[in-house]
């Protein structure tokens, strides 16, 4: 069965085509993916991304716990900010990339949505007793505003977001809803995500729609979500990442606390830091317009070195852009690489994403 | 319901020909493809003077979807491809029967255009196809 957003109607209404996305149908686009990504580019765009996952963590010392479970930063983030974290599994492999928001009392996790129930597994099993880890999937509803424009538009509704600073969050009161706002996004540009209670989604919804409209705001789906994450080089869990990936080769050291005594695949991936690793993931740019795809081999002198992660066309440069592994020794910004596309041979220069100025 | 000609003939690979006066035919792909495919963004087409068969692939057209072959409707020799097209393929989506055509081609088996589906039995054709997707 899939599970539908409570703004499922408005999307029909405004002629959206839905696609089953991690257990739920969600737009795919409404006017085009193109279009779509050109708003948020260039002025705005709405998304609904009810469907991302929310686990609520709570109890004495589930800040420690989370800590103790998760590489990155948990217990240094202050309350009312976020953070970008990992849940790894003890071969160091990446069960999830996850969101962390810190509340006074609790901690929000947003897990991918095809992995929300797997990431609650996990959590569930390391819990200590006293500490909670409730689904909350459908208690809040997510909307991203995401745009040059973002700020204009969402500060016009709620004029508290104006103070907001990258990855904090507050509770404000919207039209007498309180919608938790956080500066939080996947597309390179402002964003301001809406926590807001399932049942009042389309009260937020609508006079967003309505006060973007003067400024160029489109309704965004999936299919510009994935390009705007693509243009900047940002991973998705089932494609750059997964449980056979790590963090090292995945260029996602950075948000490693190496200084942690301890957290789940630490063993694991202290050695491939050590050991430096057998290959990397790289952003690959095409000179034309043909598309490299997800699952494309990738070629160095004739043989096979690697396989696309994901491909598409980038809208901003109108060029075809990918990522995916290659070998450390290939992984050096210029080399050039092959890519086969259905039997021709693509160009593919290897860059370090993001692959358009940001 | 999507926009399908009357002095066409179609695919059920949802290409469409329409023979020129001079005996030509020109090709492209369907109001119906180009909705379902979403944003055209590439177009690999043959090169004039090519050879193309009737039910062959003779290209392939991406979207940010997905990529799928065109399959030419008839058999013949290449004698035009619309440059503007490879260069501006979202004309594909705003306009698949005008500036958004393909290649025209000059039959070696005329017969095959009359063998093609009318825009009525493409329609009934769609009907029966509904809620599939090309490619």
């Amino acid at each position: 069965m899939t599970l539908k957003s409570p703004l499922h109607e408005e999307h029909l209404r405004l002629g959206a085509k839905l696609t089953e996305f991690g257990g739920w149908e969600m737009p795919l686009k409404y006017s085009g993916v193109i279009a779509e990504h050109r708003a948020v580019r260039e002025a705005a765009g709405l998304f609904d991304v009810s469907h991302l996952g929310k686990l609520v963590v709570s109890g004495e010392g589930s800040v420690d716990f989370l800590d103790s479970l998760l590489p990155g930063k948990v217990q240094e983030l202050p309350e009312w900010k976020a953070g970008y974290n990992l849940i790894l599994n003890p071969g160091g492999g990446i069960v999830d990339d996850i969101f962390v928001y810190r509340l006074p009392d609790q901690l929000l996790l947003v897990p991918n949505a095809s992995n929300t129930l797997k990431v609650m597994e996990v959590m569930k099993d390391a819990a200590p007793k006293g500490i909670t880890v409730e689904d909350a999937r459908m208690k809040w509803a997510i909307l991203a505003l995401s745009g040059r424009e973002a700020k204009e538009i969402g500060v016009s509704i709620c004029p508290e977001a104006a103070d907001l600073r990258l990855h904090s969050f507050a509770e404000f009161d919207i039209a007498g809803t309180p919608v938790l706002v956080a500066r939080t996004g996947y597309t390179g540009e402002f964003t301001l995500e809406f926590f807001v209670p399932w049942e009042r989604t389309v009260e937020i919804w609508k006079p967003l729609i309505e006060a973007g409209e003067a400024r160029g705001l489109l309704p965004t789906g999936l299919g510009a979500r994935d390009t705007l994450r693509l243009e900047m080089g940002y991973p998705l869990h089932g494609h750059e990442i997964d449980e056979e990936t790590n963090p090292v080769e995945a260029g996602l050291s950075w948000l490693i606390r190496w200084d942690k005594a301890s957290f789940t695949g630490r063993e694991a991936v202290l050695e491939v830091r050590d050991s430096g690793p057998q290959r990397k993931l790289v952003g690959l740019l095409a000179e034309g317009r043909e598309i490299p795809r997800e699952g494309y081999p990738i070629l160095h002198q004739g043989a096979k070195v690697g396989e696309l992660t994901s491909g598409n066309f980038s809208p901003t440069l109108s060029k075809g852009i990918a990522m995916g592994y290659v070998p450390t020794e290939l992984a050096q910004e210029g080399t050039l690489l092959t890519v086969e596309v259905r039997g021709r041979e693509l160009r593919m220069k290897v860059v370090t994403p993001p692959f358009i100025e940001s | 319901m999507p926009n399908t000609p009357s002095d066409l003939r179609y695919t059920r690979e949802h290409e469409w020909a329409r023979l020129e006066d001079d005996g030509r035919i020109t090709i492209g792909i369907t109001d119906y493809a180009q909705d379902q495919l979403g944003d055209i963004v590439y177009l690999q087409l043959p090169e004039q003077g090519a050879d193309v068969s009737a039910g062959e692939p003779m290209g392939e057209v991406e979207s940010t979807k997905s990529v799928s072959d065109i399959y030419s409707p008839v058999s013949g020799k290449v004698a035009e491809v619309n440059s503007e097209v490879v260069e501006t393929p979202e004309a594909v989506n705003q306009d698949p029967y005008g500036e958004g055509w393909l290649i025209g081609v000059d039959p070696s088996d005329p017969t095959e255009f009359d063998g093609l589906m009318t825009a009525e039995e493409y329609e009934q054709f769609l009907t029966e196809e509904a809620g599939e997707e090309v490619g």
